[in-house]
């Protein structure tokens, strides 16, 4: 393999040169090094590594939009503010946060996996299929969400004109606390099954054909070579495509935005958009707390995913 | 696909069909004035033209700084780089949404709100447009870069003539990935954004959405005009796009 030829390390064949030129190379290089990193590491530095800590920063103390204003240390006052008030809501927020990701997650395994293995049968034309899949992964989450909402409309959308040419009462849909969050959640999973589709696709082709073979040789049907050989192989790439949506899951905010803007009564409220409505509002310390807090879920989440995909293996 | 296609085909239908009981699921009367409203309505053309500049621009200077980042981190010697490269590795891992809030304090501070760069400039670095270069640069064979070094060639050319050409399969997928990412952003422009003028399409269309709520063929309309730059990308670049899709599982 050629990775063997040099590892990252930084230990590298010599180069057959005379020492004071390759110093002078060496020296050349630093130069060239220097200069690209200044902006490189400086864009991650300002805009990926000190908010970090700049939120924990805010969430401590009393932020205020005023320059020239004071900032006083305020300890845990705004997590408490969360925690007990009932301003903001933010158990409610906290707890629908990871209804988002308990609804779609179940569905994508299944349908995303039966997508898969169907892909991998059909021989003709899978390119083509593999395209209408994963069409809707390319389309604009925005634009699709303003469509399902028109969709899904109480008054006026075709999918209550449907139910209602088949004699089933007109359904509220976005306007109903106890229905709006599927109907939320709808446009993301038709906008995301393609992505989990493909790369479990991807997993699958790389299955070992002969493992097949030998269990067909061994007279195991269908479902039990899916449980005994995909399943089990499948696993890692499985996990990646649960950690990779949970995380995307866990900041969900396009669709409410567009469709609820958090209502009705709260019914669709998640912690991003809490975090959206109280910074707009101008409550900027609340808001940093419960992006913390909102940080600390999710890394929960990715723990647990990794933990599962690397049990028994 | 029945969405895209209902709505495609509805951006056409006269407004009156939309209540029509039964509903047509076939357009019975074709019409652009849905277009021609909407248009009117809103400056479309502006929001239009402020998205594409925000996401040529970010687009453009994440190929740049991935392709001389990841080089730099593949393939040249330098003190420091193991630290400097766990920093960008921590970088890719924190979520988007947790950064949201002090960012927003940082562009007030900056005096960046309602600006260009407040919607190009924290985006104009990105941890994995390096590491998916640094990664494709370390299977490369050193001997031709060292060859190159050693006739002379100093980094830049070496980055034009050798880098360039092994990474652009890498590149050209990560700019497909940053265009569409960025060309759907609507929580950021939400936050930084508030004079009209400053709309991209992603904000525009939302606010549309939530003032015209009885008027849905002014609101199908818009959506359509946001959705056709990206499908057409898509038809575009369908295979690279499903590929790229395919390698971020197996990584």
């Amino acid at each position: 393999m050629v990775t063997e030829v040099w590892r990252p390390s930084g230990r590298r064949r010599s180069a057959p040169c005379a020492p004071r030129r390759r110093s002078a190379l060496a020296r050349q290089q630093r130069r060239f090094a220097f200069i690209v990193m200044v902006p490189v590491l400086g864009g991650t530095f300002v805009f990926g590594l000190y908010p970090v800590g700049y939120v924990v920063w805010m969430s401590l103390h009393r932020y205020s939009l005023f320059s020239g204003s004071s900032h006083p240390f305020v300890g845990l006052q705004n997590y408490r503010m969360a925690v007990t008030s009932d301003y903001g809501s933010f158990w409610r927020a906290a707890l629908q946060t990871l209804y988002y990701p308990l609804i779609r997650l179940p569905i994508e395994v299944v349908v995303a996996m039966a997508f898969a293995v169907a892909l991998r049968r059909i021989r003709r034309g899978r390119q083509l299929y593999l395209a209408m899949i994963f069409l809707p992964a390319a389309t604009s989450l925005t634009a699709m969400s303003i469509v399902f909402g028109v969709v899904f409309n109480s008054s006026t959308g075709i999918v209550n004109r449907l139910l209602d040419v088949l004699g089933v009462p007109s359904q509220l849909f976005l306007g109903s606390a106890t229905q709006a969050l599927p109907t939320v959640e709808s446009v993301d999973i038709w906008h995301g099954l393609g992505f989990a589709t493909v790369i479990l696709f991807a997993g699958l082709l790389s299955i070992d054909q002969r493992y097949y073979e030998a269990a067909a040789v061994d007279g195991a049907n269908a479902w039990q070579q899916f449980r005994t050989i995909t399943l089990p192989l499948l696993r890692p790439v499985l996990s990646v495509v649960l950690i990779l949506d949970s995380v995307y899951l866990l900041q969900l905010f396009t669709p409410i935005l567009v469709m609820t803007e958090g209502g009705p009564f709260n019914s669709t409220l998640n912690l991003p958009y809490l975090i959206y409505e109280s910074l707009t509002g101008g409550l900027l310390s609340y808001a940093a707390a419960c992006s913390v807090m909102l940080f600390l879920l999710i890394l929960v989440f990715v723990a647990v995913w990794n933990r599962l995909g690397r049990a028994d293996t | 696909m029945a969405p895209v296609v209902w709505a495609i085909m509805a951006s056409f239908m006269p407004a009156p069909e939309f209540t029509h009981f039964p509903p047509y699921i076939i357009a019975h009367a074709l019409t652009v004035s849905n277009y021609v409203t909407l248009f009117k309505t809103i400056p479309m053309l502006q929001y239009i033209l402020n998205s594409a500049i925000v996401v040529v621009a970010i687009s453009a200077c994440v190929a740049v700084t991935s392709l001389f980042g990841g080089y730099v981190f593949a393939v040249v010697d330098w003190p420091g780089r193991e630290i400097a490269f766990w920093c960008v590795l921590a970088s890719l891992f924190i979520p988007f949404q947790v950064l949201v809030v002090p960012l927003f304090a940082m562009m007030k501070e900056f005096g960046w709100l309602n600006s260009y760069q407040a919607l190009v400039v924290p985006f104009t670095v990105s941890p994995f447009g390096i590491l998916l270069v640094r990664n494709y640069l370390r299977n490369v064979p050193l001997e031709y870069i060292e060859a190159a070094r050693v006739d002379g060639a100093g980094e830049w050319r070496i980055v034009a003539t050798i880098a360039l050409p092994l990474v652009r399969p890498a590149l050209s997928a990560l700019t497909i990935f940053t265009f569409l990412g960025q060309w759907d952003n609507l929580l950021w422009p939400a936050i930084v954004i508030t004079s009209g003028d400053r709309y991209t399409l992603p904000l525009g269309i939302t606010d549309l959405a939530h003032d015209f709520i009885t008027s849905p063929n002014l609101t199908i309309a818009a959506a359509i005009a946001a959705l056709v730059p990206t499908v057409a990308v898509f038809a575009i670049f369908q295979r690279k796009f499903i590929e790229g899709a395919a390698l971020s599982g197996l990584k």
